[in-house]
């Protein structure tokens, strides 16, 4: 992988979360889903239908694999076990790309089942860093890391989120997964300008942009994809594509899951904001 | 320690129940204070497993009604963290819970309907296995049946269960209000299987679950017939044995029969 190069695959346009609720409906090649990200994690399992679900999808929609629990940040070392099931997944299915999150989920062998914050240091670039390009070499492709939403800060940290995702980014020669819902989640959460945010990104490290929504509870926004993507965050969105240009983008939806037309018409909105933009830019 | 190990090991021990050290690490301000920010992970730690549980364990939470289900549900997290990657396996162990835990155990039907519940979903996504059909046992030599080998698929699971877990089941699929739970006069032997990627149950007859039951632990295809002199007279064995053995085929139960060296 040269670094001096423009890292980013060609885009996949406008795809959704594959979600057992909609594997029929999304059979039937709804007009509208360009590419569907499959949660990786959901198809470690030996065999059966998810499995096949998986198969049947890939032969009608380019696919990629989307991880919860590759702990990249933790301090215990890279699962070799789950990099295998990992690479074993990807030779079976193709993916255009696969990506995890900035975050550990467990240290000491235990998982919290979270996308748990890091603290901004260099000492974490560094740690981080060293394991992306250890699991690159294994899977043998680029990975996109996704910035998380949090709800805590460290005070041990020394630089904003978007500078510590994008010394990562070039240190490793990954790309991004720009979580745009939990920009503004973690925006409102701690106080700073979620365009700072997008303006710290490196251009040409952005692969995928993720759509959702969020929730309330006290004074805190809870990023729990179960709602429909929210108005800032569509405003959000259409600065990120003024920024980024032309970059994959799909929904996510894990909760409340409503019938597949409402997702449709909310990829509908993200074209229809899409579109004009880079009309004007081209 | 470097700065980095020491907030992962603080904030995990937090989420785990231990003290609050981390919450000296953590900025708060008006939106939220320190507590209330890691309090977010904390109870969705708990939240998360109990929700991942609850959809596998169907028949356990129908039985047991939501509060008291959710209750055993929580005791298991809370006793038992997890060490898995993957959260699909995080309830393996808690009919073994339910079976030993104080609270629990004086109503071992809960254990059963927790075992009966992970077979079913172990069956769901086991491996693909190719079954063999009665053309690949008609080339074993007669005389040799007795050595023979069977094997049955992973998504074969046998369940024996002494209280009428499996009525529960049947009622949760068929819409039934739940019956009482009630020990069973004998212990009952069921059978869990996958055809065409969908999961199937039904209860055995005491030989067939005898038979079975030796096949699942290794032993040749004579030690099956002695097996069936249980029930059997002589000279019926082998007929039942035949008979057994071309319903097992057809119902893809076998998937290999092999011939020692």
């Amino acid at each position: 992988m040269n670094g001096n190069s423009d890292p980013r695959l060609p885009a996949l346009g406008f795809g959704l979360g594959l979600r057992a609720d909609h594997y029929e409906a999304l059979l039937d090649k709804p007009h509208g889903v360009d590419w569907l990200e499959a949660i990786s994690e959901n198809y470690f399992v030996p065999g059966g239908r998810p499995r096949d679900w998986l198969r049947r999808m890939r032969e009608q929609y380019p696919i990629v694999l989307h991880g919860v629990s590759l702990s990249i940040g933790s301090q215990d070392p890279l699962d070799a076990d789950y990099l295998r099931q990992l690479k074993q997944l990807a030779d079976e299915t193709e993916p255009a790309w696969i990506s995890d999150h900035l975050c550990w989920t467990g240290a000491h062998g235990r998982n919290l089942h979270d996308l748990l914050p890091l603290p901004y240091t260099q000492e974490s670039v560094a740690h981080v860093s060293a394991r992306v390009r250890e699991v690159q070499d294994v899977l043998g492709r680029r990975l996109l890391l996704e910035n998380v939403s949090s709800y805590v800060e460290f005070k041990a940290s020394t630089m904003p989120e978007w500078e510590f995702l994008a010394a990562i980014a070039e240190q490793a020669d990954c790309l991004i997964l720009l979580d745009v819902n939990n920009i503004h989640v973690s925006a409102r959460n701690h106080g700073f300008d979620p365009r700072a945010y997008l303006a710290g990104i490196p251009v040409r490290r952005v692969q995928q942009f993720h759509l959702a929504g969020h929730t309330f509870q006290n004074n805190l926004i809870i990023d729990t994809h179960d709602q429909p993507v929210s108005d800032p965050v569509w405003d959000l969105y259409a600065d990120a594509v003024r920024r980024f240009g032309a970059v994959s983008t799909m929904i996510e939806r894990d909760d409340n899951i409503p019938p597949l037309a409402q997702l449709l018409a909310e990829l509908d909105h993200a074209r229809a904001i899409t579109e004009p933009i880079l009309r004007a830019a081209a | 320690m470097t700065t980095l190990t020491r907030l992962q090991d603080d904030f995990q021990r937090r989420i785990l129940g231990g003290d609050a050290a981390i919450l000296g690490a953590v900025v708060g301000n008006t939106t939220a204070d320190a507590a209330e920010r890691v309090g977010v992970y904390v109870h969705a730690y708990s939240a998360r497993l109990v929700e991942a549980l609850e959809n596998e364990f169907l028949t356990l939470r129908f039985a047991a009604g939501d509060e008291t289900g959710a209750e055993m549900l929580r005791d298991y997290v809370a006793a038992t963290p997890s060490t898995l990657r993957n959260v699909r396996w995080y309830g393996k162990d808690l009919a073994q819970f339910l079976r030993v835990a104080p609270r629990w155990r004086k109503t071992p039907a809960f254990a059963e309907l927790a075992e009966l519940d992970w077979a079913i979903s172990v069956s769901f996504d086991a491996a693909d296995e190719t079954c063999i059909t009665e053309a690949d046992i008609a080339v074993v030599p007669f005389e040799r049946w007795g050595e023979m080998i069977l094997r049955l698929p992973q998504h074969v699971r046998l369940v024996t269960s002494a209280w009428n877990v499996w009525t529960v089941r049947q009622a949760r699929d068929r819409g039934q209000a739940c019956p009482e739970l009630q020990r069973l006069e004998y212990p009952q032997t069921w059978i869990v299987s996958r055809r065409d990627f969908e999961v199937h149950y039904r209860q055995l007859e005491a030989d067939e679950a005898v038979a079975l039951e030796t096949i699942a632990s290794g032993a040749p295809f004579a030690d099956v017939c002695a097996a069936l002199c249980g029930w059997h007279a002589q000279e019926e064995v082998a007929l039942r044995a035949a008979g057994l053995l071309k319903a097992w085929l057809g119902n893809g139960w076998i998937s290999g029969a092999v011939l020692p060296d």
